[in-house]
């Protein structure tokens, strides 16, 4: 992975004790954190733990009960995401940021083709022309593994790895600085994710990004993460460099998440 | 080139306890109040029984494990970084830059291939890719891995292979500060002297050298010094 993390530098994601409360119940909270360029953070901890919900926070599609989140926007510094217009905030989305949802089929548009799939987020950031337009959908296909001969074939009639694969595709093509992404190899044969996993190592590190993975698989935390949090009943109970975390973790319930993982 | 008095690493007073927090808190101390320096071109052979905390030791300096108190100092470029202490960042810093390790047991990634896993860390450091592939294909062939085997994933290789695409990638960096954890463990008489020849070429060149060797042989050639985990601590 690219390490080159420049700490001196203001961080791109600053997260300032945020918290989501469901009325009595708390989402997650007291959540605070710096993300730097080409930095990769994982998010762990069972279901319910609140991951999501930060996860959702993180990406501006849930505001937060209380706290700050500020982006370091590529012309106007740093920018808190929640006081940004509705349509600044929807720019940043489709240029700055990506989201890779869990399940492929949230994160694409299903009725039209992959090569419309990925030219869409392309037009959305204002390319016109059409064969460039196709050459870039193309080349992205190809970076992701799937047959360029499909590229005009619907997602509907993909396997579930190849749509999650497109939707990667979907989202670096506008090169985005900050990609989110929620469970990426979830629901995934092993073989394929290992795939994935593969590909999105080689994605980072080549293209410098910054990421969030969200996931409940520790191996791919390992894989992919520089940074750890841990998240149980929707605090940060444990962060830090990741194999240290996974290693010689210090709470309670990281040893007990550490341990329960099965040996194949 | 002979050991100089220049540190590269310096841990003080170090204690390491593991608490179990699953199995009734119960607490395990490892090792109290260590004190360790090791001068650049030394290789520091860590002594002691099985349990002793040798490999915990190391693990400690490398950032993998926390320490209970104490520091571990490490000279990274022109400044001492606190391994105990430091920022996730920095901590990575210093593995991609200053220090080494050569664990026991090669950590596989899936679909990345021997020559790969060798280059990885040159590639890392910005070197250009096939120049990193051509170094690794060198280390490769000197520790004896068939070169039919350097596209394929080391996930099924045997146990001695594994460990050879392990020793080429620690030691495909000229890193300044080296951990080798039993690096000649499952290997052959040929292999292990192919492995002995590298550590002291290591050491002549300057780098600093803490190391784990069950086998006599390689810990009398290779070791400039033995450091004997439970005198030190008796002695603390």
């Amino acid at each position: 992975m690219n390490l080159g993390i420049d700490t001196t530098t203001p961080p791109l994601l600053s997260v300032n004790d945020i918290g989501v409360d469901y009325g009595h119940h708390v989402g997650c909270t007291d959540v605070s954190f710096d993300l730097w360029p080409g930095e990769v953070l994982g998010i762990v901890g069972e279901s319910g733990s609140g991951k999501t919900t930060l996860l959702n926070c993180l990406s501006a599609q849930l505001a937060p009960t209380r706290g700050t989140i500020t982006y370091e926007t590529r012309i106007e510094g740093a920018r808190d995401i929640f006081t940004m217009s509705e349509s600044e905030r929807r720019m940043l989305m489709r240029t700055d940021w990506g989201l890779v949802r869990q399940n492929p089929r949230d994160g694409l548009r299903l009725g039209v083709s992959a090569g419309a799939n990925i030219g869409e987020r392309l037009m959305s950031v204002g390319a016109r022309h059409y064969g460039d337009i196709r050459n870039e959908a193309a080349a992205w296909l190809e970076k992701v593994e799937i047959d360029v001969q499909r590229i005009d074939d619907i997602p509907s009639t993909f396997s579930g790895g190849m749509q999650q694969r497109l939707q990667i595709a979907r989202n670096l093509v506008t090169e985005p600085r900050l990609i989110f992404m929620d469970e990426p190899t979830g629901g995934l044969d092993v073989s394929v994710q290992a795939r994935l996993l593969d590909l999105l190592r080689g994605l980072v590190t080549r293209l410098g990004l910054s990421a969030i993975v969200v996931t409940h698989d520790l191996a791919v935390a390992r894989l992919l993460a520089h940074r750890l949090m841990v998240m149980k009943d929707g605090k940060v109970i444990e962060q830090g460099l990741t194999d240290q975390v996974l290693d010689d973790p210090q709470h309670a319930y990281t040893q007990l998440l550490v341990s329960s993982i099965l040996q194949p | 080139m002979t050991i100089t008095n220049k540190p590269m690493i310096i841990a003080e007073d170090i204690c390491k306890n593991f608490v179990l927090h699953n199995q009734g808190g119960q607490k395990i101390q490892v090792f109290n109040n260590l004190n360790l320096t090791v001068n650049e071109g030394e290789c520091v052979v860590l002594h002691g029984p099985s349990g002793a905390g040798k490999s915990t030791l190391m693990r400690a300096l490398y950032g993998n494990y926390l320490i209970g108190s104490g520091s571990i100092k490490v000279l990274h470029g022109h400044d001492w970084v606190d391994m105990s202490r430091a920022q996730p960042q920095q901590i990575l810093a210093v593995r991609k830059y200053t220090m080494g390790y050569v664990s026991q047991f090669l950590r596989a990634i899936p679909r990345v291939s021997a020559l790969d896993i060798v280059a990885e860390p040159l590639i890392t450091l910005g070197q250009d890719e096939k120049l990193a592939r051509v170094r690794a294909g060198d280390l490769l062939a000197r520790l004896r891995v068939p070169q039919n085997l350097w596209s394929l994933p080391p996930a099924t290789f045997s146990g001695g292979e594994q460990q050879r695409v392990n020793i080429a990638r620690g030691f495909a960096v000229d890193f300044p500060i080296l951990l080798l954890d039993e690096p000649t463990a499952s290997l052959d008489a040929q292999n292990r002297k192919t492995v002995t020849d590298m550590i002291m070429e290591a050491t002549q060149r300057g780098a600093a050298i803490i190391g784990i060797f069950h086998d006599e042989d390689v810990r009398t050639q290779v070791g400039t010094r033995l450091y004997d985990i439970k005198t030190q601590e008796q002695a603390a």
